[in-house]
C-alpha cells in the first residue's frame, strides 16, 4: 500500500503529518510505503491513500482514498481515521 | 664541540627508540647514575640548541624527545655517524651488521677474539651481538654454524650473502653522500667505521667509479630508461661485487629457471655489448652477467619510455596493472576520471615491471613506509592487498608486504590528489578592480588548489549568490548561510591564511570521511534488517545530512532574532497580517519580495492551507522562491484576521516560514509543530508582551527534546 502525505507546499506541515503517520500505521501494524508532497505533485501521482487537511484533500482529483484533516494536528482524529480506512 | 661517547648513545636512543625513552629507561641502559643522566641530558640540549633546534621536550607520558622533522633527525644522526670513531659507539643492531659483513667477507671460519680484536669490540659484546645475529640470520633463511676452536661461519647461497652484502653496505656507507661521488673516494676524506672503512679499501678504492658511473649512464640510454640513484648506487656495488667475488672463486649460481628467463631480458643482451669493452669489470661467467641483469631489472627505475618492455613474460603487464586500478576503484567505491587512470597507470607500470621481477626472482626490497602505510593510510593498503591479489593469480607470483605498501602508496598519492581538486571559490569585494586583483593573486600563491570563478561586487553577490562556487571568500562581512563565507581582510594577512587553511583542511577530513557512503548504500543496509515506512524522505534527509557535513540543523531560538519577533500588531486583513512578517525577513535579506509575492499568491490560490489550528497560520512558499536563507519571524496580533478557513478563522499568531532547502527548517518545524499543537502554549504565545517570553516558551519545548 502506498499512502502520500499531502500538503500545500510539501515544506511544512506535511513533513510533521509525515511522521505522525508513520508512526501510527507503526502502532496499527499496517504495511506501507508513505512519502510525502505538495498539492501539485499530488495531482498526478499515484497512490492508494492521499492524506491532508481537509481543504487541500478536497482539491485532489482522480482515484485512491482521501482521509481529510480537520486539524492536521490533533493526533486523535488522524489515528481514528487511519482505523477506519478501508482500502 | 665534541660529545663523549655516551652522549652520542644516548642522543641515538632518544632519535631512534621506538619505546619511550625516560630517564629510568637510560639509567638501567647505560648503567649510570640518574644524576649523571640528568646531566649528559643538559649538554645534550646545549649542543641540540647550539644547532639552532628546539631543545628536548620532556613529559610524563612519552618521556623525552627531541620534536623536529623526520629530515632533521636524520640529519642529526648523519653528524654523529660522521664524528671520529673513536668518540662513536655503535649500537647492537650496528655492531651485528658489521659482524655480519665481517662475516660475510671472510672465506673461512671466524673465531669470536678474531671480530673483536679487528672491530675494536670486547668479546662479551660480541659473544651477545652473535646471538642477535643468528636471528636475523634465521629470518633471511640463513644460517650460523659456530665450531670450537675454529670459528664461526655463515651458511647460505652466494647469491643470499651478496644480497645482504650489498643490502647493508647501502645502509650504513651512507648513500646520498655516494651520489655525489664521482672520482676517488679516497680524496674524499670521509670518515667512516673501520668496518666500512676496510670493506671500501677492499671494494671500491681499486676502481675508478666515475667510469662505472658513465658507463651505466651508456646502458641507461640503451634501455631507454633512468634510474634512481639509489639504484645507480646498488648497481655500482653489484657490478664490483660480482667480479671480486669471481676472482676470489666464489661464483654465484642462479637456478637454471632464473637464468633462462634472465637471458631473454634486454637487459642481459645489452650488458653483452660491453663484455669485451670492459673486461676489467665484467666476467665471462654467464651466472655473473645474469646476477648483473637481474639487479638492473629489479632496481626502482625513475623514468622509462612508455610502452617499452622487452620481456615476452610481461607482455600483459599494462592490461594487468590496469585490472588492479579497476579493483583499487571498486573496493574504494570511486570512479577515477580518464586523466587521473592514465596518471595512475603510467607511474604504477614504472614501479609494476621491476616489482614482477623483485617478486619473480626472490629479491626482498625494503619499504621504510611500510607500518606507517599500514596504519596510517590503512585503506589505501588493504585496497592495494585486495590489487595484489589479482596481481597474484595473473602472474602466479607472491606478493610480499613490502610491495603491497609500494602499491597502496600509488593509490593514496592519487586518492589524495583527488581530494585536491580545485575548490571553486567566488570573491565578494567592494574595493574594487586592483584589490581584487591583489587577493587572487595572494590567493593562489597561498592555495594551489582553489580556482576563482568569479568576482562579484557585494550587491551583485546579494543578488546572484554564490551559484557556482563552493565556498565565498569575502573582503566585507556578508550574511549568507547556504555557502561557508569567510571574511578575510583585502591584504591577505597571516590570520586569513590561517583561516583559510583550516577550513581546507576540515573540508578535506569531511570529504575522507563521507567519500564511501552514499544515502543509497545507506538505505539498503537498514533495509535488510528493518521496514523504511517512508524511504524517499530518509533518503532526502540523509542526503541533506552528508551536505551539511554532519553539521546539525539550527534550533527554533537560534533561528528566531528580536527584530523577526512582531508582537500586539494591528492589521486590517490576513495579506496585511502576512507582510507584517515577511517584510522583517525581506529587511535582514533572508528572502526576497519575490518570496513574499509567491506566499500571497499561494494562499489565495489555495485557500487557508496555511492555517494549521485555531488562530494559527504558518505562511511559507518553496525555497526556490526566493529565499537567501533559512529564517523564521513571529507576529501576533491584536485582533484576528480571517484567512477564509471554515473552522480556524479569526487567526491571530502568524509565523513565516523560509527555508533554502526542502530539509533544513525541520529541526525549528518541529518545535514550531509543538508549540501550536497545545492551545494554551498558543494562547500563551498571543498574549506575550515581550520577544524573551516568546523565547522562553521555545526553550521549554526545546529543553524537553
Amino acid at each position: 500500500m502506498k499512502i502520500l502525505v499531502v500538503c500545500g507546499m510539501g515544506l511544512g506541515s506535511s513533513h510533521y503529518l509525515l511522521m505522525e503517520v508513520i508512526s501510527i500505521i507503526k502502532e496499527l501494524n499496517i504495511r506501507a510505503e508513505i512519502d510525502n508532497c505538495d498539492l501539485f505533485t499530488a495531482q498526478n501521482a499515484e497512490a492508494d491513500v492521499f492524506i491532508g487537511a481537509d481543504y487541500i484533500i478536497n482539491m485532489l482529483d482522480g482515484a485512491g482514498v482521501k482521509i481529510g484533516l480537520d486539524d492536521i494536528l490533533d493526533e486523535k482524529e488522524l489515528r481514528d481515521k487511519l482505523k477506519q480506512m478501508e482500502v | 664541540m665534541i660529545l663523549k661517547e655516551r652522549y652520542i648513545n644516548i642522543m641515538k636512543e632518544i632519535l631512534q627508540s621506538t619505546e619511550k625513552v625516560d630517564t629510568a629507561y637510560l639509567k638501567t641502559k647505560f648503567k649510570v647514575s640518574e644524576r649523571t643522566i640528568r646531566n649528559d641530558l643538559k649538554e645534550i640540549d646545549q649542543y641540540i640548541q647550539s644547532k639552532k633546534l628546539p631543545g628536548l621536550t620532556r613529559s610524563k607520558k612519552t618521556g623525552i624527545r627531541l620534536d623536529v622533522t623526520d629530515i632533521i633527525k636524520e640529519q642529526l644522526l648523519e653528524d654523529l655517524r660522521g664524528t671520529d670513531q673513536n668518540i662513536y659507539a655503535l649500537n647492537s643492531e650496528e655492531r651485528m651488521h658489521y659482524i655480519l659483513l665481517y662475516l660475510i667477507m671472510s672465506d673461512e671460519p671466524v673465531s669470536v677474539n678474531e671480530i673483536a680484536d679487528k672491530l675494536g669490540f670486547s668479546k662479551n659484546t660480541v659473544v651477545e651481538d652473535v646471538k642477535k645475529l643468528e636471528i636475523f640470520l634465521e629470518s633471511k633463511s640463513c644460517t650460523l654454524t659456530k665450531k670450537r676452536k675454529i670459528g664461526m661461519e655463515i651458511k647460505s647461497t652466494e647469491f643470499q650473502k651478496r644480497q645482504m652484502y650489498i643490502d647493508l653496505f647501502i645502509k650504513h656507507f651512507n648513500i646520498g653522500k655516494w651520489a655525489i661521488i664521482s672520482g676517488n673516494l679516497k680524496e674524499l676524506g670521509m670518515k667512516f667505521h673501520i668496518v666500512i672503512q676496510q670493506e671500501m679499501e677492499k671494494l671500491l678504492y681499486p676502481w675508478n667509479i666515475k667510469t662505472i658511473v658513465s658507463l651505466l649512464e651508456e646502458i641507461q640510454i640503451k634501455l631507454k630508461l633512468k634510474y634512481t640513484d639509489t639504484s645507480i648506487n646498488t648497481l655500482i656495488l653489484a657490478l664490483i661485487l660480482s667480479k671480486y667475488r669471481f676472482e676470489k672463486n666464489q661464483t654465484i649460481k642462479l637456478q637454471r629457471f632464473q637464468l633462462e628467463t634472465i637471458k631473454l631480458s634486454q637487459e642481459y643482451k645489452v650488458l653483452g655489448n660491453y663484455l669485451d669493452e670492459h673486461k676489467e669489470l665484467f666476467s665471462e661467467n654467464e651466472h655473473e652477467r645474469a646476477f648483473i641483469a637481474m639487479y638492473m631489472l629489479t632496481n626502482k627505475i625513475l623514468e622509462q619510455e612508455e610502452g617499452i618492455i622487452f620481456d615476452d613474460s610481461l607482455k600483459d603487464l599494462r592490461e594487468i596493472t590496469e585490472g588492479m586500478i579497476a579493483v583499487f576503484e571498486q573496493d574504494m567505491g570511486i570512479k577515477l576520471t580518464e586523466l587521473q587512470k592514465d596518471k595512475l597507470l603510467k607511474g604504477l607500470m614504472l614501479h609494476m615491471e621491476p616489482a614482477v621481477y623483485r617478486m619473480r626472482y626472490n629479491i626482498g626490497i625494503a619499504n621504510p613506509m611500510l607500518e606507517d602505510i599500514k596504519t596510517k593510510y590503512k585503506i589505501y593498503y588493504d585496497s592495494a592487498s585486495k590489487a595484489c591479489m589479482y596481481l597474484s593469480q595473473q602472474l602466479h607470483i607472491i606478493v610480499p608486504e613490502e610491495e603491497i605498501g609500494y602499491i597502496g602508496i600509488y593509490f593514496g598519492g592519487i586518492m589524495e590528489n583527488k581530494q585536491k581538486q580545485r575548490v571553486k571559490v567566488i570573491l565578494v569585494c567592494n574595493a574594487g578592480m586592483a584589490t581584487v586583483r591583489i587577493l587572487e593573486t595572494r590567493l593562489l600563491e597561498e592555495f594551489q588548489d582553489i580556482e576563482i570563478v568569479d568576482y562579484l561586487s557585494y550587491s551583485e553577490f546579494s543578488k546572484n549568490g554564490a551559484q557556482n562556487a563552493e565556498i565565498v571568500i569575502s573582503t566585507v562581512k556578508i550574511d549568507y548561510s547556504s555557502k561557508p563565507t569567510i571574511v578575510v581582510n583585502p591584504l591577505i594577512d597571516d590570520d586569513d591564511v590561517n583561516k583559510l587553511k583550516k577550513y581546507f583542511a576540515q573540508r578535506a577530513l569531511q570529504k575522507t570521511y563521507h567519500k564511501k557512503y552514499s544515502a543509497d548504500q545507506i538505505i539498503e543496509i537498514v533495509e535488510k534488517y528493518s521496514t523504511i515506512h517512508a524511504k524517499n524522505p530518509l533518503k532526502r534527509e540523509l542526503e541533506s545530512l552528508f551536505g551539511n557535513h554532519g553539521k546539525t540543523d539550527k534550533k527554533l531560538s537560534q533561528l528566531l532574532f528580536a527584530e523577526h519577533v512582531k508582537l500586539n500588531q494591528n492589521a486590517n486583513d490576513w495579506i496585511d497580517a502576512v507582510k507584517l512578517g515577511t517584510k522583517q525577513l525581506i529587511k535582514s535579506k533572508h528572502i526576497e519580495q519575490s518570496y513574499e509575492d509567491a506566499v500571497i499568491e499561494n494562499i489565495k490560490r489555495l485557500k487557508a492551507y496555511v492555517v494549521l489550528k485555531p488562530y494559527v497560520a504558518l505562511p511559507h512558499a518553496k525555497p526556490e522562491d526566493g529565499v537567501n536563507k533559512l529564517g523564521i519571524s513571529f507576529v501576533t496580533l491584536k485582533k484576528g484576521v480571517s484567512f477564509g478557513h471554515e473552522k480556524h478563522d479569526p487567526v491571530r499568531l502568524i509565523i513565516v516560514l523560509a527555508s533554502e532547502n526542502p530539509t533544513s527548517h525541520l529541526r525549528a518545524l518541529n518545535t514550531v509543530i509543538k508549540l501550536i499543537k497545545n492551545s494554551e502554549t498558543i494562547d500563551r504565545l498571543i498574549n506575550s508582551k515581550t520577544y524573551s517570553e516568546i523565547i522562553a516558551e521555545i526553550k521549554t519545548i526545546e529543553e524537553d527534546d
